[in-house]
């Protein structure tokens, strides 16, 4: 693929690349940027090249997963150096939770960004990948680097999971939930 | 896929994330002008951390060399650096009143060489004396412990021994060779 057709790819994709390098980074936004910008790099430089083995958008993906896991084994590091310059550290809190306000004016958002930050790591991939960027299970899988089943599982243990925390959080949630789906039974 | 009353529900939650995410997703052409930017500055980064690496490996490889050039002189001249102390006469350095010392300062140097190289020979020759004798002392008691008989040996032999140790020869007469067949009477 050149340059010009990786970038127009690219181009297409950024939004969703964007929201999913958020997912791996646990909603940090600075951070999400960071791996972004280097899996970007990666594909420029060639360090990272699409052989046309899965679609565009899943070995994206899985780029964009992998290098988020190497940032955040880096970003351990830089939080160490910050708890020594605890003004750096705040400046950063300051800047992460930036987006987060946007999102307190909806209050079942916050509590579903909340629930989503209860799930493994694992659940919570192959939920926002079914759910968010509406890929199968089985792309879900080959972004994970994982078998279909054990993403299958994954997904039905975490929408368990995701669904039993959001009825902790809001005691009336289910309820309301269940009289939603099912009128006649409540 | 038909979804189910939970999956609708989780499937509305992370359409309204996405919605919210597109809204600070940064754009696409500003991320990317700031990602071609860090690659023009990343040779630089590169070149630094390269030039570092590589006056590191030259200053471990110095220290190695000279490290095992100090041992290889500590080792190589243990005899002449303990004489002074085992002959018990002083150095030439410490007597002013000794004739060598009257000479130009080469001379003397060249003398205490010469001093130090016959006492050298002569703790050689010493040493390798006292592990001769201790050579003979062992050599001699194994020949002594290889010719002790026990005490008792002699009440252990009888006049048959010779029938018993020998064998008849070819040439022996039939008288003599009757005496090893066993006897008849029976």
């Amino acid at each position: 693929m050149e340059i010009a057709q990786l970038k127009a790819e690219l181009e297409r994709l950024h939004r969703a690349s964007f929201g999913w390098a958020l997912s791996c980074c646990r909603r940090d936004f600075g951070e999400a940027e960071e791996v972004l910008q280097t899996v970007y790099l990666k594909i420029i430089e060639g360090k990272a090249r699409f052989r046309g083995e899965a679609s565009f958008k899943t070995w994206l993906f899985a780029v964009i997963r992998k290098t988020a896991i190497s940032e955040h084994r880096k970003s351990l590091l830089r939080k160490m150096k910050m708890t020594i310059n605890p003004r750096a550290s705040r400046e950063r809190i300051l800047g992460v939770e930036k987006p987060d306000a946007a999102f307190e004016r909806s209050e079942t958002q916050f509590r579903f960004q909340r629930a989503l930050e209860t799930l493994p790591s694992l659940q919570r991939e192959v939920l926002h990948l079914v759910f968010y960027e509406d890929l199968s299970l089985r792309d879900a899988a080959d972004v994970m680097n994982v078998t279909i089943g054990s993403a299958r599982q994954h997904y039905q243990r975490g929408k368990r999971r995701l669904r039993e925390s959001l009825e902790r959080m809001e005691t009336g949630y289910g309820i309301e939930w269940r009289r939603k789906e099912n009128p006649g039974a409540v | 896929m038909e979804l189910s009353g939970d999956e609708k529900r989780i499937q509305a939650l992370f359409s309204e994330l996405r919605v919210a995410d597109e809204r600070i997703a940064p754009r696409f052409n500003a991320f990317m002008n700031r990602t071609e930017s860090a690659l023009i500055r990343a040779p630089r980064g590169f070149n630094l951390s390269f030039g570092w690496a590589v006056v590191l490996i030259f200053a471990i490889a110095a220290l190695a060399w000279w490290g095992a050039a100090r041992f290889r002189q500590t080792t190589s001249s243990p005899v002449v650096a303990t004489i002074p102390s085992m002959t018990n006469e002083p150095s030439d350095e410490t007597d002013p009143v000794r004739p060598g010392n009257t000479g130009s300062n080469s001379g003397s140097k060249f003398l205490s060489k010469n001093r130090s190289n016959l006492l050298a020979r002569r703790l050689g020759a010493r040493r390798r004396s006292v592990m001769l004798a201790a050579n003979r002392k062992v050599l001699k008691d194994a020949k002594a412990i290889a010719k002790w008989t026990s005490p008792t040996t002699s009440l252990l032999s009888s006049s048959t021994d010779e029938v018993l140790t020998s064998l008849p020869q070819l040439n022996q007469n039939a008288n003599q060779l009757k005496s090893f067949l066993p006897s008849s009477s029976n």
